[in-house]
């Protein structure tokens, strides 16, 4: 029993090793390795038809902010529409959509009642049968694009591999507490060093389902989103690479964005992460492994990134086993200590940066005494764990009991 | 590139989105590893003697503290503390036990401590709560207090092996300077010892009233796990000099693009 027991905790410790691997070696070309630029040469006045889809569920206390910096983008007036979803909103969001509406052509909203799915890939689908353009562009309504966001992110159709882009998201209510502090310390490490790297390393960059885009006609090729589906940004992502589409990143497209001000709103966002990025990679993993679309290194990045949200659960399996051994007298030294190690380290799972990454990133950002905060990110791994232990939990029993999950919004905290 | 023009003295800094260190070269990358190599020979010659005078160290602050006899691990002799443990008796296993439970959840109910603070006591509370239920139907736990002690200083001596390796892979190749690399090892591995001694001599105290039932709590999260905390600390605090002196340099004295 205690051998079967060290022997699992080895087991742990040698995945999280790989894990550990694969992050210092993403570091390592962000430092080191020459930088893929974005689509920077490119210049062209004939620019795409772009859509952009704006989400909204009880958006009042956001909703003039997107759409004053859509309405406020350097794109040709003709070949730009923003289509708004109102899904089933309850506050003021309507009213707010129909003013600007009135005011702006470029402004057609969706105002979804009634019966039929809700959450945001049922919203997006009703809105891609509206859509006019082939590129659609997603920005969250708690998002702020700066003025040339939708140019930037629009040129990455111009090569014709390209099935998605993903922008950089930047927390901007920094000021409102320590745990926005803390969300720009990981989305930092997360896009400045992980993102870009696997970009320039032509592995597996992800869509965010925000600050980036798609195209229209290969969505609707495959009938649109799964409504059923919490995480259909990476389920975009691996339909795309399975088919032979690529993922841009760009790193110089920054967009501000509202990070959670409250520990219940990150639990409740963690755990509704995990539990569809759960559900995508029990749809995806036997399609990275077989699709002929795909290099030997694409194959392996893309299945370490479809279970890195199994990191935190093996984390509490770790903590739990070590317990056991250690009440029985028969811990193992080694083991232990690299546990802790990776208990530390991988403590910023919302964006999957250990904390290595993390200073990196935050040196490339020139972020300075917000450095400090790097040891507090510890604080949270249990918190990050035990919500992302929940969410790939809720995702074993969707599937074991055939439940279908329910979409929750973050909430939003600007007044 | 124009060699009379004084980079230093260019007014653009590169954008953040692909700009790289510039200060990293296949030679300081040599250098730095020489340097590793070297702090984790010192290490080795004298681990022996550092662990002689930690032990010595812990023993003078704790109350009446003494030493064991010499035991081996990894070529040196080990002296681990005599730590003397309270019995525990069932009934004081049953209010261990019963009180963990109980504080433990109320404070799942509650919301008055920050979420990240609750969830690390609920966690030591659990393992006190599953320590007591083990040793009320085993009768003791598996390490008693020499084991205990043993393996405390153990772990003290690998921790002090890896910092060099450690602290020095993640910072090989951010462009720290010699002096900042050597600072950086040297200001982890003498705060490790001095916290560590500290720490070894209260749980020692800390195991004399409680029992065994607080020892997992005492070593899964207050031991090693915290240690590399304190690590991630200390080189924080190297790296924020690090970029405020990256974002102070010329621009193209610093950085270089893609």
């Amino acid at each position: 029993m205690v051998v079967a027991l060290t022997a699992w905790l080895v087991a742990i410790v040698i995945v999280m090793l790989v894990y550990a691997g694969r992050h210092w070696l993403l570091t390592l070309n962000r430092l080191l390795g020459h930088q893929r630029p974005y689509m920077q040469d490119i210049v062209d006045d004939d620019l795409p038809g772009v859509t952009v889809l704006v989400p909204m569920h009880n958006e009042e206390q956001v909703a003039d902010g997107v759409l004053t910096a859509l309405l406020g983008q350097h794109y040709p007036a003709d070949r730009l529409e923003i289509i708004p979803i109102d899904d089933h909103s309850e506050d003021r969001t309507q009213v707010i959509l129909e003013s600007y509406a009135v005011r702006d052509p470029r402004i057609r909203p969706i105002y979804r009642r009634g019966e039929g799915a809700r959450g945001k890939p049922a919203g997006l689908n009703e809105a891609l049968e509206a859509a006019r353009h082939e590129v659609v562009l997603v920005f969250d309504a708690d998002y702020q694009p700066p003025p040339d966001a939708v140019r930037e992110l629009a040129l990455a159709f111009f090569d014709p591999e390209v099935g998605a882009v993903m922008g950089r998201v930047v927390p901007s209510n920094t000021t409102s507490g320590f745990l926005a502090r803390l969300l720009d310390l990981e989305r930092s490490g997360g896009y400045q060093v992980d993102q870009q790297a696997r970009y320039s390393m032509n592995l597996v960059p992800q869509y965010g389902g925000t600050v980036g885009g798609f195209r229209r006609s290969v969505v609707l090729s495959w009938g649109g989103f799964d409504p059923y589906v919490l995480a259909e940004d990476t389920d975009l992502t691996f339909r795309l690479l399975v088919r032979g589409w690529r993922v841009a990143y760009a790193n110089k497209v920054e967009c501000y964005e509202e990070a959670p001000q409250t520990w219940d709103a990150r639990f409740r966002q963690l755990r509704r992460w995990a539990r569809g990025h759960t559900q995508t990679m029990f749809r995806h993993w036997r399609g990275v492994l077989t699709s002929p679309n795909m290099t030997p290194a694409q194959r392996v990045d893309g299945l370490l990134l479809l279970g890195i949200y199994t990191i935190p659960p093996l984390i509490l399996a770790g903590l739990a086993l070590s317990l056991s051994l250690f009440v029985t007298g028969t811990i193992p030294l080694a083991a232990t200590i690299l546990l802790s190690f990776f208990a530390v380290g991988y403590n910023a799972f919302g964006n999957f940066a250990p904390f290595y990454q993390v200073g990196t990133a935050g040196v490339l950002d020139g972020m300075r005494e917000r450095l400090f905060l790097l040891p507090y990110l510890f604080f949270m791994f249990l918190f990050n764990s035990w919500a992302v232990t929940l969410g790939a939990l809720d995702a074993v029993i969707d599937v074991v009991a055939g439940r279908v999950p329910t979409w929750e919004k973050t909430a939003r905290f600007r007044t | 590139m124009d060699v009379s023009v004084d980079r230093r003295a260019l007014p653009i800094l590169p954008h953040r989105a692909y700009r790289r260190p510039r200060a990293l070269t296949a030679g300081s990358v040599a250098t730095s590893v020489a340097l590793i190599a070297a702090g984790e020979f010192l290490v080795v010659v004298f681990l022996g003697r550092l662990a002689d005078h930690y032990t010595r160290a812990s023993a003078f602050l704790l109350p009446g503290g003494t030493r064991s006899s010499p035991r081996p691990f990894l070529g040196i002799q080990l002296r681990p503390l005599q730590i003397q443990i309270q019995p525990l008796d069932y009934r004081a296993l049953l209010v261990w036990f019963l009180a963990s439970v109980a504080i433990a959840g109320v404070l799942t109910g509650t919301h008055r401590i920050g979420a990240p603070g609750r969830y690390m006591v609920i966690y030591n509370l659990a393992m006190i709560a599953v320590s007591a239920a083990y040793m009320l139907f085993a009768g003791e736990l598996g390490y008693g207090a020499e084991a205990f002690s043993e393996l405390y200083l153990r772990s003290a001596v690998v921790i002090w092996l890896v910092i060099p390796v450690f602290l020095g892979g993640v910072s090989l190749f951010l462009p720290f300077t010699m002096l900042e690399r050597v600072l950086l090892v040297g200001a982890s591995f003498a705060y490790n010892v001095v916290f560590s001694a500290v720490r070894y001599a209260l749980f020692a105290w800390i195991l004399s009233w409680s029992g065994a039932v607080t020892m997992a709590s005492l070593y899964l999260f207050f031991g090693p796990l915290l240690d590399f905390v304190y690590m991630v600390g200390v080189f924080s605090m190297f790296l924020v000099p690090l970029s405020r002196r990256l974002d102070r340099e010329g621009p193209q004295d610093a950085w270089t693009w893609l």
